[in-house]
C-alpha cells in the first residue's frame, strides 16, 4: 500500500489521474460505511461527497498516507451520525440497536439479483441484528478493509472486531442452516 | 484451509457488489471534487460543528433545525448560525479578522453578500448540499472555509 503516498503526493500536486485512482481505490469502502450506517441513497452520497471534499482541502496535510482509509472513514463516520441525528432517530450507539434511518432509495431490489441463492443470502443478512448488519456491510467492501480502518469507521476498539465478526457470522450460519433455500445441498453446487 | 464464515462473507461481499455498489454518479461527483481545489487561500477550519459535536444524548439544543458551524484560521474566525426550512438554508455570520464582502460557494452557483460594520452577514435561501465560504483577511491574504453540507 505504499503507492498511496505516491498518489497522494501526485494529486497534491495536481494530478487528477491520481486522484481519480484514490477515489477508485476506496469508493467501496466509503460507499460501505455509508450503508452501514443505514443511510439511504441520497444521505450516503452528501455525507461521501462532503468527505471527498475534505480530502481535496487536506492533500496537503495529510502526514501519514497508509492512514488515509482511516481518515477518510473517519470523517465519513462524523457526517454518518450528523445524518442520522438530523433525522431524529438517534438511539447511544453502544447497543445492539441501531439507528433506523429511513431507506429512501431502495437499492436492494431482490430483483437484480442473480440467483434465488443470492437473494435468500442477502435477505438472511438484511435480518440480522443492527449491529451485527453495521460490522458486516463494512466488511464486505472491496477490498476487504483493514481492522484498523473498521475501527475507525465503527468507532469500535479493534480487539472487539474479531470476536463481534464472529458471533455474527455464527449468526448468519444459523439463520442460513435454517433457511430451506440456503441449506438445500442442490443450490449450493457451483458456489465457490 | 478457508473457513465456512470467511466464504459466506466472501459470498457476501460479491452480491454487495452487485446490488449495493457505490452508484456512478457519486463515482463521478467524487471525481469532480478535486476541481474544487483552492491552492490560493488559506484554509479556515471547521472547529465546532453543534451538529456532530453534540452527543447523541443531548436535548436538542437551542431549538430545532439551528446549527452553530465555526471555522478559523490564526487570523480569521467565521461563526455561522444555520436555520433550516425545509431544503432551505439560511446564514447569519460574524467574522473576525476580515472585512469587505463574504462569497458563499454551493454547488450550484457563487453569491457575493457584505459584511457590516460589525462583521456580520446574512445569506438567504441556500438550497441544502455542500457550502463553502470565501473571505479576504485583513492583511489582504484570501481564506476559504471548510466545506461543510449544510
Amino acid at each position: 500500500m505504499s503507492d498511496v503516498g505516491a498518489l497522494v503526493t501526485a494529486a497534491g500536486s495536481g494530478d487528477q489521474a491520481a486522484w481519480d485512482q484514490l477515489v477508485a481505490r476506496y469508493s467501496s469502502l466509503l460507499w460501505s460505511v455509508a450503508r452501514g450506517y443505514r443511510l439511504g441513497g441520497a444521505d450516503a452520497a452528501d455525507a461521501i461527497q462532503t468527505t471527498w471534499l475534505r480530502l481535496v482541502e487536506h492533500l496537503h496535510r495529510i502526514e501519514d498516507p497508509e492512514r488515509l482509509a482511516g481518515w477518510l472513514v473517519t470523517t465519513l463516520r462524523r457526517e454518518c451520525l450528523r445524518l442520522i441525528r438530523r433525522s431524529g432517530r438517534e438511539r447511544p450507539m453502544d447497543d445492539d440497536a441501531m439507528p433506523d434511518v429511513p431507506d429512501d432509495s431502495d437499492p436492494l431490489d431482490s430483483g437484480l439479483l442473480l440467483a434465488e441463492r443470492d437473494a435468500a443470502l442477502w435477505r438472511t443478512f438484511e435480518a440480522m441484528p443492527p449491529r451485527c448488519q453495521r460490522l458486516l456491510r463494512v466488511l464486505m467492501a472491496s477490498p476487504p478493509p483493514s481492522y484498523a480502518d473498521v475501527s475507525a469507521a465503527l468507532d469500535m476498539p479493534v480487539g472487539s472486531i474479531g470476536p463481534t465478526r464472529q458471533r455474527c457470522l455464527d449468526h448468519l450460519r444459523k439463520l442460513v442452516d435454517g433457511n430451506d433455500v440456503l441449506s438445500d445441498p442442490a443450490s449450493r453446487r457451483g458456489t465457490p | 484451509m478457508i473457513d465456512h464464515e470467511e466464504l459466506v462473507l466472501a459470498e457476501l461481499r460479491r452480491i454487495a457488489a452487485e446490488v449495493d455498489g457505490p452508484p456512478h454518479l457519486v463515482l463521478e461527483a467524487a471525481r469532480a471534487a478535486f476541481l474544487m481545489r483552492r491552492l490560493d487561500a488559506e484554509l479556515a477550519e471547521l472547529v465546532a460543528d453543534s451538529a456532530i459535536d453534540d452527543g447523541p444524548v443531548l436535548v436538542r439544543g437551542v431549538e430545532d433545525g439551528l446549527r452553530l458551524l465555526s471555522f478559523e484560521t490564526d487570523r480569521v474566525s467565521v461563526e455561522v448560525q444555520v436555520t433550516e426550512d425545509g431544503e432551505r438554508r439560511s446564514l447569519l455570520g460574524q467574522v473576525e479578522g476580515a472585512s469587505g464582502e463574504v462569497e458563499v460557494e454551493t454547488s450550484a452557483d457563487h453569491r457575493v453578500v457584505v459584511l457590516d460594520d460589525s462583521g456580520r452577514f446574512t445569506v438567504e435561501d441556500v438550497p441544502s448540499g455542500t457550502v463553502r465560504l470565501h473571505l479576504v483577511a485583513d492583511d489582504g491574504s484570501p481564506v476559504t472555509t471548510s466545506w461543510v453540507s449544510l
